[in-house]
């Protein structure tokens, strides 16, 4: 894994405005193409080898907790556990999730933590660094087969489902764009769709239903919307009441937490894809990372070694923290490359690659597009 | 694990082995590009008149000028149209107040969502 200076496109953001992707420049800079990362064929196997690998990994620590019932662990509220095994148990599907992963100094992927609920950043891997592949690297190759499996797997996810409702916080753009992107993968699936913004989500007290803007049943529903949230809201009570299916599925509230990152840990020790991370830091004494059970964009996290190192602000943390052992993310010139690696349905698909000034990737960590030779 | 496969056949964009492969030096990719850019020019560009949900001020003032599109989190919305689906705005539209198409309806609405971003 390289990374490499080159000449940006002149046009690039009529190119990517021209795709639909709008939120090229948040935080100053997000997509920067004027470098990319290069990888080996042989560390894009790997990477392919290891991300399946951490999805069955992940698939029996779920099977462990349901079995164990060691909900409490993860803070997850008594009146989900049910409806979580039922979940499970009747083998919901799941659409995606982005493993989030760093190459040791040896070229091992380790598992940083792992994006299993309201994953983003997949329009931009999926479509809009295939086109910035095809114009400036035509002859090489990418690790990038997302759009195509997210296509194949909704015939899966939304068999049976009369219409799928697509929705997200209205007010945010980035997270309207990502859901818009796959809602039309939905829709190239033949699957009839409409979106709402789930501040617009209704309940009807006469039918015990969730319903769209029309007062229409909602009975199946894709939420860019986290679990702990759904399940919090005013509306979360009502879920076990509905019949509504959703994606991501009930059981992924296991593996959004990451409280998984122990668990799966215990269940796998010394595996070589994975850092040690406990429910304590006692076992930690040559430096951790300290991570919410639940938080989103590297919100509230802590690297301490004797003291705080370095932490970043969030109001996450309340329901509890894990501990992960201390390690350093490679670093290009100054910035720290994170690889997210997707998994759709139960295979590997594609990359992306974030990076950011800070050991902390956060959500305005600058994405920046790979190839392989 | 996957020692039968070819590795390109794993990483493909199509990802379906022998056809796949064959694809590789076609113009197909290039063709889903161009593809989903016209499935966005649609999704952003064009409005249907049931549609009338607008990205900025200015697109929605284009199609409706003389005040009347309404600021709506984060959106612009334009102004009922009769023969659509919901008389108050369409599928996708500004649904005006709320709390009194509740008290007609039945439909309580605003239980889920809060500021912020939920994607990660």
């Amino acid at each position: 894994m390289n990374r490499i200076h080159i000449e940006a496109r002149s046009d690039w953001v009529a190119q990517v405005e021209g795709l639909g992707f709008k939120f090229h420049s948040i935080g100053g800079c997000y997509w920067n193409e004027a470098a990319c990362y290069v990888f080996t064929e042989a560390e894009i196997d790997l990477l392919d080898d290891v991300t399946a690998e951490l999805h069955q990994m992940c698939l029996s620590a779920v099977d462990h907790v349901v079995a164990s019932g060691q909900y409490g662990r993860l803070a997850i509220p008594e009146w989900c556990h049910s409806r979580i095994e039922a979940s499970w148990r009747s083998g919901e599907p799941s659409l995606y999730g982005r493993f989030d992963l760093c190459l040791d100094p040896t070229g091992t992927p380790r598992l940083l933590e792992y994006n299993a609920d309201t994953p983003t950043s997949v329009y931009e891997a999926s479509v809009i660094q295939w086109q910035w592949l095809k114009e400036q690297y035509p002859k090489h190759d990418q690790f990038n087969s997302i759009h195509e499996k997210l296509i194949e797997r909704w015939r899966v996810v939304a068999r049976g489902a009369p219409t799928f409702h697509f929705s997200s916080i209205g007010s945010c753009e980035e997270d309207f764009l990502t859901t818009e992107y796959l809602r039309g993968t939905a829709e190239q699936a033949g699957v009839a769709t409409r979106y709402l913004p789930v501040e617009q989500v209704g309940w009807s007290e006469s039918a015990r239903c969730f319903v769209d803007m029309n007062d229409k049943p909602i009975t199946h529903w894709f939420k860019l919307y986290p679990w702990e949230w759904l399940i919090s809201d005013e509306f979360g009570r009502m879920l076990p009441e509905s019949s509504i299916n959703l994606v991501e599925p009930w059981w992924k509230m296991i593996l959004s937490n990451k409280g998984i990152l122990a668990i799966l840990w215990e269940l796998f020790p010394n595996h070589p894809n994975l850092i040690p991370s406990y429910f304590t830091s006692s076992r930690l004494a040559n430096g951790y990372v300290r991570k919410p059970l639940l938080s989103r964009e590297g919100a509230n996290i802590s690297m301490v070694h004797g003291k705080i190192i370095t932490s970043s602000p969030g109001d996450y943390g309340k329901e509890g923290w894990v501990f992960q052992e201390s390690v350093m993310l490679p670093e290009f010139d100054g910035n720290h490359a994170v690889i997210g690696s997707w998994i759709v349905g139960d295979q590997p698909a594609g990359i992306g690659i974030r990076e950011d000034d800070t050991p902390i990737t956060r959500d305005t960590s600058r994405f920046v597009p790979h190839y392989f030779i | 694990m996957f020692a039968c496969k070819s590795s390109f056949a794993r990483r493909n964009r199509s990802g379906y082995g022998e056809i796949v492969a064959k694809k590789r030096f076609t113009s197909d990719d290039i063709v889903v590009v161009v593809g989903i850019a016209v499935i966005f020019a649609m999704m952003f560009i064009e409005q249907d008149e049931c549609s009338l949900e607008y990205r900025s001020l200015e697109d929605c003032t284009n199609e409706w000028p003389g005040n009347q599109c309404i600021q709506y989190q984060g959106m612009y919305y334009g102004p009922p149209v009769d023969h659509c689906e919901s008389a108050v705005g369409g599928s996708r539209g500004y649904q005006g107040n709320a709390e009194s198409k509740s008290k007609s309806t039945g439909v309580k609405r605003g239980g889920f969502g809060r500021s912020g971003r939920g994607g990660s």
